[in-house]
């Protein structure tokens, strides 16, 4: 039988780049350089369509960037070569990202006609004051708006990005944004603390005092306080970050966090197939021209092997709610288990992950300190 | 006078800090030919790395120079070179002893500092002829006739016709050969007398074993001699004279009068110190050269392996710098919050410094070094003596009756603008006002007796900073006086730090501890738990503060898959944790033992 893979495409294009924003992209949406970029995607899936031997694809996701900013025809191609030259189940998950400002109903007719079945809405705040604050080109009104386009245009199944930890952000503007969303028809949710990274406009305006973040303490309560307030609304936390309607968890995501096969397209993106990490070209000139000349434009290959499996398989499944099962671990780590077990014990002596009759996770304070927990299991 | 005594001259260049004895030697070596312009790496004589980038000069490098004078005459110079601070007075009085005659070279700008006048008496003290020199004419801030007449008044030397110089620039270089030739008198010494040669320095060979500078003052030594070291009384087979000029020249043998250096197959530095007098055991010389004495180190501290697996590769190298170094001594302890390490004796403040970071450049050791500290003399009830260094090491309180601690002279040179900063400061370390001096209407020389662990804790860096650079400090031990002292403690999580105890003066126990505490504060990461740190003076808390528990560490948002990157941000950080020191359950980074050391003082 063959194995599921999901396949992820990158679209590195926006029409303007956010002030908190390191992701690969850029704001050059020259239609020759647009037209390239997808010529060479599609190259880079005929250079990968031997995996069709083995793989049946049961998820897609085209993400960003912003895939909406550019001609849907585009996308509809994209897709079309995939079907082409990819065995793609029945109810495969079909994701695009959107935002709002780049989309209306004809367009996101065109993504249901082209097969998508999913899509998931940057709207961040709903809150005008923040969107502009943190660089966003739309405002709360063509966000409401984009959501009843979307889901006029026959999307039903719809997750939003929002955000958290804004600055100047308090936490009525946090309840306000979860009231706002819930009285939309969504069943998913990411919901990200904002982090400055380097090399962003936030990094040295948060330097230059330009801005300010709340304290470690008053952002995990206000963390703590949304999954509450998501909870009772039904949208159950499944992951650190992201929230759904029971059943709707988005399979694209659990991919990653299950250690399943995945193919990464287009510019900076990673795949990870029969235990090799791969990741594409960061340089967009570099990725066109290798692509156009039928030549892949990634890494080496890294195989993941022995304990780095074991330290995956924790780091990533400790992500989710649903946590780790104990059997199954204890198959996967094999001759490390004693080892890892020792930590395992230690860490829920401090109170950051919890046991029960099957499975083990993360507790609240973990969550809090994932991070702290993950380098503990480095060994 | 021997003919070949005649046309030998050896003498030392003294100097300040900075005033360019370096730049010198490297103009009298290129002077004299030895050497094409191009060869010379700048600074020749100054051949450690560190040396280089502080501008100072640690180990001694000795060199034959062949000058041929304005008289016609081909004259050997050999030129000495002393180590520049303070902390190697005995190093200094032991090169001078090798010479007859010592360039003195002032800063045409700066003139006479407190190094200055402390090599001078030096110098004095041996009876050499010191030839004044103006360095730095090139400086549109020189003041040449100003200085010559500072040097007249002040150290009473004739200075009228004293070269007037730029080292850097090369000017006027000519002049202080000719005054080395025509002002320093040459070696005497009868070379058919029992052989007394004195070690002025010596380093470790792989090779040859200890080789040892010397110069000898009576008799003659050769290959194949049995000679003895009369401090140390051991007896080796000479295998190697020669002179130095660039590199070893072996020769047939060493005459009074002569420069260079002897190799026996010495396999252990301590059988050759400094100072020491060699002779041979046929025709012994009745008593030694004046003057030795085993160094007395001032300053110890605890240098432990940040990773405990390089202790033995840490006593590796203290041996091999031990060599070279005799006044470095070490000995194994053990710390509770440090494991195993070491105690180590050290000239003074910048010997230490400089032996650390020699530890960490050259041998590449991550290394973690206790608050410094001096001897006390502990009186204890019961009639006993005991004279501690290790802070851990204090009786408790209840058997002291009372305890002292080592004072010094303190000369402290400033233009006289920072008297009132200098005397402040002096005041806060607990200094006693001896006099003041009026070098000229805008400098001063500033006598305090102070308690050398004020000296020792950060007091050159705040002299600095009050002074802009402007002061300069010299100092000499001055025996002990009783005092109130105290041992400070630093809790963390409940549980005592030895490495951070300090013995403190009552008065400032308050002050320091609050100061500790409030740096580690700052350096301790937050843990998962709160963190309490106190001070603490026997069971009496005198300051705390709290490291909040940690609320919060993640990674951003899982990024698209990219799980390699992930996992190198977190293996950098878990690099980061293991280069720290687990206290109880607190992991303590290695900066916090470093800074813990600084005072910051107020400005």
């Amino acid at each position: 039988m063959k194995s599921k893979l999901g396949i992820y495409v990158h679209v590195p294009f926006c029409v303007k780049k956010c002030l908190y924003c390191d992701f690969c992209s850029g704001t050059n949406l020259d239609t020759e350089l647009v037209a390239n970029y997808f010529r060479a995607l599609k190259e880079e899936i005929d250079l990968y369509k031997h995996l069709s031997n083995d793989y049946v694809v049961d998820s897609i996701f085209i993400g960003g960037g912003t895939p909406s900013a550019v001609d849907p025809r585009y996308i509809d191609e994209l897709l079309n070569h995939l079907y082409k030259w990819f065995e793609i189940e029945k109810n495969c998950e079909s994701t695009i990202e959107v935002n709002p400002g780049t989309i209306d109903i004809p367009k996101a007719k065109d993504y249901r006609s082209a097969g998508l079945n999913r899509m998931s809405i940057g709207v961040q705040t709903f809150n005008d004051h923040l969107l502009k604050k943190i660089g966003r080109i739309h405002n709360s009104q063509e966000a409401e708006k984009t959501l009843s386009d979307i889901h006029q245009a026959g999307f039903l199944n719809v997750s939003v990005d929002l955000m958290f930890n804004l600055p100047g952000q308090s936490i009525d503007d946090v309840t306000s944004d979860i009231n706002k969303i819930v009285d939309h028809d969504i069943n998913h949710l990411s919901y990200y603390s904002l982090k400055v990274e380097e090399n962003t406009p936030f990094h040295s305006m948060l330097k230059n005092n330009q801005i300010q973040l709340a304290s470690d303490e008053q952002e995990r309560e206000v963390y703590h306080k949304i999954i509450e307030m998501l909870g009772k609304k039904g949208l159950i936390q499944y992951e650190i970050s992201n929230f759904s309607l029971p059943g709707y968890e988005s399979r694209h995501n659990l991919k990653y966090w299950s250690r399943e096969a995945y193919l990464g397209l287009g510019l900076s993106s990673h795949s990870f197939i029969d235990q090799q990490r791969y990741s594409n070209t960061t340089n967009l000139d570099d990725y066109i021209h290798d692509l156009l000349d039928k030549r892949l434009s990634r890494s080496e290959g890294e195989l993941i092997q022995g304990k780095d499996i074991v330290w995956e398989y924790l780091i990533l499944g400790l992500r989710k709610t649903k946590g780790i099962e104990i059997e199954a671990f204890r198959a996967i780590s094999d001759s490390y288990y004693n080892e890892y077990k020792k930590i395992l014990d230690t860490l829920e002596m401090n109170g950051l992950i919890e046991f029960d009759t099957t499975h083990f996770r993360l507790t609240g304070l973990g969550m809090d300190l994932s991070n702290s927990v993950f380098v503990e299991l480095l060994i | 006078m021997i003919d070949r005594q005649k046309y030998v001259r050896n003498f030392s260049i003294i100097a300040h800090i900075d005033h360019g004895k370096s730049t010198l030697a490297d103009r009298l070596i290129e002077k004299t030919g030895f050497l094409t312009q191009r060869e010379m790496h700048e600074q020749l004589l100054d051949n450690m790395d560190l040396e280089r980038e502080r501008g100072i000069t640690i180990k001694l490098q000795t060199i034959r120079l062949v000058y041929k004078a304005k008289d016609g005459n081909e004259y050997i110079l050999n030129l000495i070179d002393t180590p520049g601070h303070v902390d190697f007075h005995y190093e200094v009085s032991r090169s001078l002893a090798a010479c007859e005659g010592a360039v003195l070279v002032v800063d045409a700008a700066q003139g006479i500092e407190a190094q200055t006048l402390a090599n001078v008496y030096l110098a004095l003290d041996q009876d050499l002829e010191i030839v004044p020199v103006i360095n730095k004419i090139d400086l549109p801030s020189a003041r040449p006739e100003e200085i010559k007449n500072e040097i007249e008044d002040v150290i009473g030397l004739e200075a009228q016709d004293a070269p007037m110089i730029s080292a850097k620039e090369g000017i006027n270089i000519e002049d202080v050969l000719e005054a080395i030739v025509k002002k320093i008198p040459p070696p005497s010494g009868d070379p058919e007398a029992p052989l007394k040669a004195l070690v002025f320095d010596s380093y470790y060979d792989s090779y040859k074993g200890v080789v040892a500078y010397i110069r000898v003052k009576e008799g003659r030594v050769k290959k194949g001699d049995v000679i003895k070291m009369m401090a140390a009384s051991k007896t080796f087979e000479v295998a190697e004279v020669g002179v130095l000029g660039l590199g070893q020249l072996p020769v047939e043998e060493l005459t009074a009068g002569d420069v260079g250096y002897l190799a026996a197959s010495i396999k252990d530095v301590k059988y050759c110190r400094v100072g020491d007098t060699i002779t041979k055991v046929n025709n012994p010389a009745k008593e030694a050269l004046p003057g030795y004495k085993k160094v007395i180190s001032m300053v110890y501290c605890g240098i432990y392996p940040a990773d405990g697996e390089d202790f033995n590769n840490i006593r590796d190298a203290l041996e091999k710098l031990q060599v070279n170094d005799a006044a470095l001594i070490f000995e194994p302890e053990t710390s509770v919050a440090l494991g195993f390490g070491f105690r180590c004796g050290f000239l003074g403040l910048l010997h230490l410094e400089i032996i650390q970071e020699r530890l960490e450049r050259e041998f590449d050791l991550n290394i973690i070094a206790t608050s410094p500290s001096v001897i006390y003399n502990i009186y204890r009830h019961d009639g006993t003596v005991l004279q501690i260094q290790n802070p851990t090491n204090l009786p408790s309180p209840t058997e002291i009756k009372y305890m002292e601690e080592p004072v010094v002279n303190a000369n402290i040179m400033t233009p006289s603008d920072y008297v009132g900063p200098i005397m402040e400061l002096c005041q806060n370390r607990r200094g006693v006002f001896i006099n003041m001096e009026y070098i000229e209407k805008t400098r001063v020389i500033l006598h305090y007796k102070l308690p050398l662990n004020e000296v020792i804790y950060d007091f050159f860096d705040a002299l600095k900073s009050k002074t802009r650079g402007y002061a300069s400090l010299d100092y000499e031990l001055a025996g002990y006086q009783e005092s109130k002292l105290v041992k400070l403690d630093i809790l963390i999580n409940n549980e005592l730090v030895d490495a951070f105890s300090i013995v403190v003066h009552e008065d400032k126990a308050y002050e320091r501890g609050r100061n500790m505490v409030e740096k580690l504060k700052d350096v301790i990461p937050r843990h998962m738990f709160a963190v309490p740190i106190q001070a603490t003076i026997g069971s009496k808390i005198i300051a705390r503060e709290t490291v909040r528990a940690l609320r919060k560490d993640v990674l951003s948002k899982c990024y698209g898959g990219d799980i390699t990157r992930k996992k190198k941000l977190l293996e950098k950080q878990k690099e980061g944790k293991k280069r720290m020191r687990l206290v109880g359950s607190v992991e303590v980074p290695q900066e916090a033992f470093l800074t813990v050391l600084k005072f910051d003082e107020k400005k």
